[in-house]
């Protein structure tokens, strides 16, 4: 299997520290993969990278064949790719349904003649995301809350409205930084459901960073683990758990 | 009568150009959150594009500098030309300053509409320098004074009509949607696909050609223009008139420029002076607005008619 996103040799310096090490990791179309690794790892470093947030001091980093690393963030969103926040980012004083529709990619509303105009290809398109937007809402459970301030919401909501706004740019690839952090029970349980369920019926790979050890490993096919900037460990979730150097990192020598 | 016919006239037309100016930086600031204190810069450059535009051709000598500059262009070409003036210097000027980050930005605006105005006192050629532009033509002009004046202010209503629909459409559009997205988190909005740079410019360009319209307005009522007319205060004033009609509600511009430009800067023009003390009135009107601001920013800091939320429904 070809690998849809490949950091390879990836290193991160910041001033003298060294942030990211030497960090190849390799996700093939439509895997779920984890990131795990104690504080500081490297982890959301990492996931700047691959997203466009920093540039590599060296290595490269590939998703679709294109090389992506020294593209800006919007590009990188375009060609499929796209990624949470670790702290939900919700755009405060918009609403709900506002978060969402402002995603979708080539929107002929956005085009300054169009916006004056409202021609009916305008309104065609608004209706068809508000559609979208209104389904992808049932299912993380905000319908209800869609004409709410953004920032009226739960810090379990914000991190739902994360992820159903990342999906509304249609990407292939999700990178989810910690998103059930601060989700309730129920939640975390919708959205791993949803996450499954969004590769069985469309296909999405997935990267995933989180701490909860019972959603990573009931979710993921293949683990990455990081420490101190590096690579430690790769392999199935059982390999993982009981790879001593994992352990060791985690419960300290 | 007539006379305060005229003078409620002439407070109604400045009223109504100085919020084109209100719009113009509710589209930059009120919409896209950029710090622009700017706009006196691009007022002055549709005001004096216009100006040079629609003056006759003339071979007179100011300050020993022939200034023979003067097109007879008919107003509304010198109206459109006025736009497109400011939005072209906006478009220059956007290129290297619109990547800087919002207090960066506050500063080169403010120096560039010093530089606008220090050009216009300098330049004598062009603008024949503090010496002013004058005779301006008006449109529709010729009959009565006060037919006049009514034609006039009618002509910059309308126009005000017009920019305050099409701002309301592009708020209410899905570019709106991304101004917006970029004022509340510009990561995040860059994040899901938006090249920033083309939508910040976009708000900037588009904001100096309300300006640059605002400024020929401007020009073709007082009759004349100079250069000391279009000092920073007159940004400041626009902000202040923003901040308390409520920033992102065009309908909250125009409040905002009803209540501080026509209630406290002109209505209160001809208040009598006291005795002995020239200045207190007109450094009273300061006080008074100042102290609004402040009042405002303590009570109602969303302004008089705040920001509504966009609501979509579904359109059968």
């Amino acid at each position: 299997m070809t690998s849809l996103l490949e950091a390879k040799e990836v290193v991160k310096d910041f001033g003298g520290l060294r942030a990211v090490d030497h960090c190849s990791i390799a996700v093939g179309k439509g895997a779920i993969c984890g990131l795990i690794g104690p504080n500081g790892a490297g982890k959301t470093t990492l996931f700047n990278l691959l997203a466009g947030f920093y540039k590599p001091t060296a290595g490269a980093i590939f998703f679709k064949d294109h090389q992506i690393d020294g593209l800006e963030s919007y590009e990188i969103c375009l060609l499929g790719l796209v990624r949470t926040f670790q702290i939900a980012r919700e755009l405060k004083n918009m609403t709900v349904l506002e978060n969402m529709l402002l995603a979708p990619k080539d929107q002929y509303g956005e085009q300054l003649w169009h916006a004056i105009m409202k021609s009916q290809k305008v309104r065609d398109r608004e209706k068809e995301n508000l559609d979208q937007a209104l389904q992808i809402l049932e299912i993380v459970g905000l319908a209800h809350l869609k004409h709410e301030l953004a920032t009226n919401l739960s810090g379990g909501q914000r991190k739902m409205l994360e992820v159903a706004r990342a999906l509304m740019t249609e990407p292939e690839m999700l990178l989810l930084d910690e998103p059930t952090s601060g989700a309730t029970f129920e939640e975390t349980r919708k959205l791993m459901a949803y996450i499954e369920a969004l590769r069985k019926e469309r296909g999405l790979t997935f990267l995933i960073v989180e701490h909860k050890m019972e959603v990573i490993m009931n979710l993921c096919d293949r683990i990455f683990v990081m420490n101190n900037g590096q690579k430690l460990a790769e392999g199935t979730p059982r390999e993982v758990q009981q790879n001593p150097q994992v352990i060791e990192a985690y419960l300290g020598a | 009568m007539e006379g305060f016919i005229s003078f409620l006239l002439s407070i109604a037309t400045i009223v109504a150009i100085y919020s084109i100016l209100t719009l113009a930086l509710n589209i930059r600031w009120g919409y896209t959150g950029l710090l622009d204190f700017g706009i006196a810069g691009f007022f002055a450059i549709g005001a004096y594009t216009s100006a040079i535009l629609t003056s006759p051709s003339s071979e007179e000598l100011v300050f020993g500098v022939r200034h023979s500059l003067g097109f007879g262009v008919p107003f509304f070409g010198g109206l459109l030309a006025a736009a497109a003036a400011a939005a072209l210097v906006a478009y220059l000027i956007g290129i290297p300053t619109l990547r800087l980050r919002g207090d960066y930005l506050a500063i080169m605006t403010i120096g560039l509409s010093e530089i606008i105005r220090y050009v216009a006192v300098n330049e004598k050629w062009l603008t024949r320098g503090s010496q002013g532009i004058r005779n301006l033509p008006r449109p529709f002009s010729g009959h009565s004074n006060l037919l006049d004046a009514l034609f006039y202010f009618l002509l910059v209503l309308a126009i005000l009509l017009i920019l305050y629909l099409i701002s309301q459409r592009v708020y209410n559009s899905p570019l709106g949607r991304v101004l917006k997205g970029i004022r509340e988190d510009e990561t995040v909005t860059e994040a899901l696909g938006k090249k920033i740079f083309k939508f910040r410019m976009l708000a900037f360009v588009f904001g100096a050609a309300y300006a640059g319209v605002a400024g020929s307005l401007w020009a073709h009522y007082s009759g004349s223009i100079m250069p000391h007319e279009f000092v920073p205060d007159i940004t400041f004033l626009i902000w202040v008139s923003l901040t308390i009609g409520g920033s992102g509600n065009n309908k909250g511009a125009i409040l905002g420029t009803l209540v501080l430009i026509g209630f406290l800067q002109q209505a209160t023009r001809f208040l009598p002076t006291i005795e002995g003390y020239t200045y207190l009135v007109p450094a009273l009107r300061l006080m008074v607005i100042g102290l609004l601001l402040i009042l405002c920013l303590r009570f109602r800091p969303q302004g008089l008619i705040p920001e509504k939320a966009v609501r979509m429904e579904k359109e059968s």
